[in-house]
């Protein structure tokens, strides 16, 4: 076990080294001068010397690559061009920001999606499992940036329940920061509890025909004991590695969700770079997201063998 | 009747089409003629709600929403489609290489695809999109290599099971080259894999173009998006609210046929629904 988790951690590391050659390349292809780009056109030559020089553009490529990834592997992330900030701190407060809206929505999808897709395929083709489908598509098939704009305009503009822009820090104000919570999460929720659900459901249906199940039943077993003693742990595992992937994907949704709830998270950072032409925040957004997924990505192969022990490392 | 036909006869899959059908001819009908100028603001008439005149009102520059929408729709229908043609067609043709010919290029490749495919796709579009031109062909650009990963991984994987069957063998010994073994024998047999693919595919990009767009990161105004559409009704929210919900129903729309029709077509090309 110990030696498989060490040499999946080896084997992240050439991955991690080319997402950061494509991070560094990207921002070197754009067309024309990155410095004057960053700061206008219009600035006075000698600042986008500086500029130049601050961002080590000056020196060859492979050089301005290995002094950066070895700013990297210190933690330095350098600084943004627009506000100065250092980047690395910047990026986790506002991490914290995005891993409580993502981590709460996954938490509510996961009660709602678990159960359904569970009774779904227990009760196959009946009529609550054609309801439980249908709503899985009709999940999967809103975006949820639109959802977040509906939620804010009923329950924001015209019933005033909720807060419809802002953010309050749970820690700060426990009452305030849930109530700010309550949409961003309700608009992410949709899209996950398709996944998981049709996901829970399939694998339900394929462990529900096995062998030990009729067994399990033969011998006189409860069907509720039959349902979560002996096919969810089996039907859970493909489940687990969906929410993995699910983690991974949700760090790019909720970008568009951060901007349409104005959040101070990862994902609105980015975008305002993007605006703001500030590469060097681009750079170190898209390297965290990617440097978080491998990580999931490297803990749920890890915790699989934990939820199908058929599985050895 | 054929297997195609009674799965289409579903009226889930029938639905489907139907609703695809309605925003593809709407995006035909968006080429050639709008009830109103989708471009050309009009002060007097800003945020008129919906009426005869206006069918979903218009925006705060006086634009016909209705017009714009159809002008959007052909904007996201063409730009994913040239995301899938170009994520399918450059990510087959990587994936069949590196699962035929193996050895160093395969690493290479793959070792490629993981990288990329550590980056959310939105994100790494959005990324992209910092250096290239806000026009159509620049967001296809960006989501196409956002989603060659994903297509270079089933190819390949279908590639290494076809490769030990027999009448690749026999292709190879009859003196067949590689890359005619390959476009001949092996990549045929990846069509069932990639059409339900590419029709997923085709329902992420009008998503992620939805959403570059409504990040201000896609197509640049003034050309109408449904994304960029919902971006500027937000701050009409309370005087105009059809601005936020009709562009949204027709993403929603679109998305349902395609995730409705892209079932059936998975059903279809499943093996174990033979006996249906």
């Amino acid at each position: 076990m110990l030696r498989y988790a060490s040499l999946r951690l080896l084997a992240t590391i050439p991955t991690l080294f080319l997402v950061a050659l494509i991070v560094f390349s990207l921002i070197r292809l754009v067309p024309g001068d990155p410095a004057s780009i960053m700061i206008g056109d219009s600035a006075d030559p000698d600042m986008i010397e500086q500029v130049r020089h601050s961002l080590g553009l000056d020196k060859p490529l492979p050089v301005q690559f290995f002094v950066w990834l070895g700013n990297l592997l210190q933690g330095d992330f350098g600084h943004s061009i627009s506000t100065g900030e250092d980047i690395l701190p910047a990026m986790l407060t506002r991490l914290r920001v995005t891993a409580g809206v993502v981590l709460a929505s996954i938490v509510v999808a996961l009660l709602f999606a678990l159960p359904a897709g569970i009774y779904a395929a227990w009760r196959q083709n009946s009529r609550v499992d054609f309801a439980i489908v249908t709503g899985v598509i009709v999940c999967l098939s809103v975006p949820s940036f639109w959802v977040g704009i509906l939620l804010m305009l009923v329950f924001g503009v015209n019933l005033h329940w909720l807060p419809v822009v802002g953010y309050v820090s749970i820690g700060d104000d426990f009452i305030n920061g849930v109530r700010y919570l309550i949409l961003p999460v309700a608009a992410l929720v949709l899209v996950e509890m398709g996944t998981v659900a049709r996901m829970t459901r399939s694998s339900t249906i394929e462990v529900l025909r096995l062998d030990y199940i009729t067994h399990a039943r033969a011998k006189g077993a409860p069907e509720s004991r039959v349902l979560w003693k002996h096919a969810f742990p089996n039907a859970f595992a493909p489940t687990l590695t969906v929410i993995g992937l699910l983690l991974g994907h949700m760090l790019g949704g909720v970008a568009v969700i951060e901007t349409v709830f104005t959040l101070p998270g990862l994902g609105r950072f980015l975008v305002d770079a993007i605006s703001s032409r500030d590469y060097p925040v681009i750079q170190g957004c898209l390297l965290l997201v990617a440097l978080i997924r491998v990580l999931v990505n490297l803990l749920v192969d890890l915790l699989y063998p934990l939820f199908d022990p058929r599985v050895r490392l | 009747m054929s297997k195609l036909g009674r799965i289409l006869r579903r009226p889930n899959a029938l639905v489907g089409i139907i609703l695809i059908l309605i925003v593809l001819v709407a995006a035909a009908v968006g080429q050639i003629w709008t009830p109103h100028d989708p471009v050309i603001a009009s002060m007097s008439e800003r945020l008129k709600a919906p009426q005869l005149r206006y069918l979903l009102g218009t925006d705060e520059f006086g634009r016909d929403v209705f017009s714009r929408m159809l002008v959007a729709a052909g904007v996201s229908v063409m730009v994913s489609f040239g995301t899938v043609l170009m994520a399918v067609s450059i990510g087959t043709m990587l994936g069949a290489l590196a699962g035929f010919v193996g050895g160093w290029f395969d690493h290479l490749t793959m070792l490629v695809t993981d990288a990329l495919m550590a980056f959310p796709g939105i994100l790494l579009a959005l990324g992209i999109m910092a250096i290239l031109e806000p026009d159509p062909s620049g967001v296809i650009l960006a989501l196409g290599l956002a989603y060659i990963p994903n297509v270079v991984r089933v190819v390949r994987g279908q590639v290494l099971s076809i490769r030990e069957r027999e009448y690749v063998e026999a292709s190879k010994v009859i003196g067949n080259g590689p890359l005619y073994t390959v476009l001949v024998h092996v990549i045929p047999n990846c069509i069932s894999p990639l059409t339900v693919l590419a029709t997923s595919m085709f329902g992420s990009a009008i998503l992620a173009e939805s959403a570059l767009s409504f990040l201000g990161a896609g197509v640049a105004p003034p050309t109408p998006t449904w994304g960029g559409m919902l971006a500027e009704g937000r701050s009409h929210m309370e005087a105009a609210p059809w601005l936020c919900i009709f562009p949204g129903l027709a993403i929603t729309t679109i998305l349902l046929g395609i995730n409705l029709f892209g079932d059936a077509l998975r059903d279809w090309f499943d093996p174990r629904m033979n006996q249906l």
